[in-house]
């Protein structure tokens, strides 16, 4: 009797477990399926977009588009595309138009903390007289609004150059503030400028900074920015004398860190990392006469804190050929886009400060990568960076598909995974 | 009492594992369901089509010029095994510029294209340079030109390709 009871209970359990197996196997085969089915944001999860695998674009479809930047909450991308601003989701094509595409001709936006852009770009119309290129709008974020349009709000002329605090905290403008048209024989002088948010006064410092503000980046603490200054004919300097400059906004004026040699320029904005070093890229001039645009062999340089001449970073290999950098948003990483010697492709390289290390983030194979120091931005997170490529291709050329859904066929944005600096230390 | 017992049990055992069975094949079944949410980014080519197929070779593009009255052959082919009574076929011509994309719109249509056969369609286009704006500060050189060819039946075939010149 026992032995029955005990043979129709093994049957019960066996006939249980073949229900529970069954069942959980479906269940656990279904959630498998829900989390594959959460939406891609890659074009094929192991796509190789002539970057490298891992790189995956951010936009497609025609237009040039340049200045990427991420918004403080990682969420959200801004950058010009043929000469309005546009945002959008970091992994959709829902385009929003910041400023308006026939009226304004925008270089250059940063994120504000409220989400609102401030954007470097002229009106239709302006005249543009070097070294005064730009004026200064805010693009008010705008919810209400159905269409496409944003309220967009003049706040200063003659601005030069834009930076943003990691995390953008406040966004730091350098503007002209001399000659005038009252007294136009006054030497070029700028001064700069803070803004927190679109509807809050900005903060400027009457410390004049002599010559023209030709880039300029924030500090990782957000206390200050380093400047990369054309000199006007003032003092021992010749004209056109880059130097570079650090600005401390507690002490309110600019405090002398480097002269560049005499017929080299600076390329873009110095950046100050966390350990106090600045980097730059620098590069003989073109003569007159010579290409624009021509081949010239930039050099990546570093200024430590306790000296005044820049070094060229030995890291980076002999021949290295840099064009553009920018720190990471702890400032112990700097991403470089160059060259390891003047014939191989323009790559993403990730040098690590603190290991003095540097490492490929992308393996081109035929694409043609931007190299406008501004076409160069971090995610606030550190993980990723952003930069601006198509495909590099001479003739005419034939692809499947409509022209939005392609990517390498036009410039676009592209994703780069570059790990985090926790992997980074793991990895040591 | 005790046999009814045991039928209870064998019925409710066999009930079960049947029940089992169903529920696996209901999951397995229903995989493909759960799929086609929408791609945050396109990414599938929209010209795979049983039906149609179009031709470009980029040696013709090449003979193109920067200029009005130029001819651009394709071809089509009806790729299916039925004879296709029409296929429209439409050609839009954009600068790279969003801004300024100039449109220029063109159309043709073959008929009683029969299974396997390939047919030649002839455009005359302009590809005259846009005038260089005043005012702006875009460099009108960056600007290239797109041609987005599509080649669509009424049953709703399509087949697509962009081609992109150089400058």
């Amino acid at each position: 009797m026992r032995s029955r009871k005990h043979k129709l209970g093994a049957y019960w359990i066996a006939a249980s477990l073949v229900l529970l197996a069954a069942t959980g196997c479906g269940l656990s085969s279904g959630d498998a399926r829900e989390e594959i089915a959460i939406p891609s944001t890659q074009a094929g999860p192991a796509a190789d977009l002539g970057l490298g695998p891992g790189v995956r674009p951010l936009s497609f479809g025609p237009g040039v588009k340049s200045s990427p930047r991420v918004s403080p909450s990682g969420e959200r991308v801004a950058f010009i595309l043929d000469g309005y601003l546009v945002e959008k989701p970091l992994y959709t094509q829902d385009f929003r138009r910041r400023t308006p595409p026939s009226e304004f001709s925008a270089e250059v936006a940063e994120w504000l903390p409220d989400e609102s852009l401030v954007v470097l770009g002229s009106e239709e119309g302006d005249t543009k007289t070097p070294p005064t290129p730009s004026s200064l709008f805010v693009a008010q974020k705008d919810d209400s609004s159905s269409d496409d349009s944003s309220t967009v709000r003049n706040l200063s002329e003659r601005a030069g150059a834009a930076g943003a605090a990691p995390g953008s905290q406040l966004v730091v403008t350098a503007v002209v503030a001399s000659p005038t048209e009252e007294s136009p024989e006054e030497l070029l002088r700028s001064r700069l400028m803070l803004l927190w948010d679109s509807g809050d006064p900005v903060k400027i410092y009457l410390g004049h900074i002599e010559g023209y503000v030709s880039g300029l980046s924030v500090s990782p603490d957000g206390r200050g920015a380093v400047l990369a200054v054309r000199s006007d004919v003032e003092g021992q300097r010749q004209e056109g004398q880059f130097e570079v400059l650090s600005y401390r906004f507690s002490e309110g004026q600019a405090r002398h860190v480097a002269s560049v040699p005499n017929g080299m320029e600076v390329l873009g904005a110095p950046q100050w990392t966390q350990e106090g070093e600045m980097y730059f890229v620098a590069g003989e001039t073109n003569e007159p006469g010579e290409t624009a645009g021509a081949s010239v062999p930039y050099v990546l340089y570093k200024i430590t804190p306790d000296s005044e001449t820049p070094e060229p970073v030995r890291t980076v290999g002999e021949g290295f050929v840099a064009t553009s950098i920018s720190v990471s948003p702890d400032g112990n990483r700097l991403a470089v886009l160059g060259r390891r010697n003047p014939g191989s492709p323009t790559n993403l390289y990730i040098l690590d400060l603190t290991s003095d290390t540097l490492d490929a983030a992308t393996s081109n194979e035929n694409m043609e990568i931007k190299t406008n120091p501004r076409d160069l931005a971090w995610s606030p997170d550190g993980r990723s960076v952003v930069l601006v490529a198509r495909g590099a291709f001479s003739g005419p050329k034939v692809y499947d598909g409509s022209p939005q859904s392609l990517s390498s066929a036009f410039y676009n944005l592209y994703e780069v995974p570059v790990g985090s600096p926790a992997d980074a230390e793991f990895e040591g | 009492m005790r046999g009814a017992a045991l039928w209870v049990l064998g019925a409710s055992a066999a009930f079960l594992v049947t029940a089992a069975a169903f529920l696996l094949l209901a999951n397995l079944g229903s995989e493909p369901t759960s799929d086609p949410i929408p791609q945050a980014v396109p990414s599938a080519p929209e010209s795979v089509s049983p039906v149609l197929a179009l031709e470009l070779p980029e040696y013709r593009l090449e003979r193109l010029e920067r200029g009005p009255g130029q001819k651009l052959v394709l071809n089509v082919q009806n790729a299916s095994e039925e004879e296709l009574p029409v296929v429209n076929l439409t050609l839009v011509i954009t600068s790279e510029n969003t801004l300024r994309p100039r449109p220029r719109y063109y159309w043709a249509a073959t008929e009683n294209l029969a299974p396997g056969a390939t047919t030649a369609v002839e455009f005359e286009i302009d590809l005259s340079p846009p005038p260089i704006p005043t005012e702006s500060s875009l460099d009108p050189q960056e600007s290239r030109e797109i041609l987005e060819i599509r080649a669509t039946t009424p049953e709703g075939d399509s087949a697509v390709k962009t081609a992109v010149l150089a400058r």
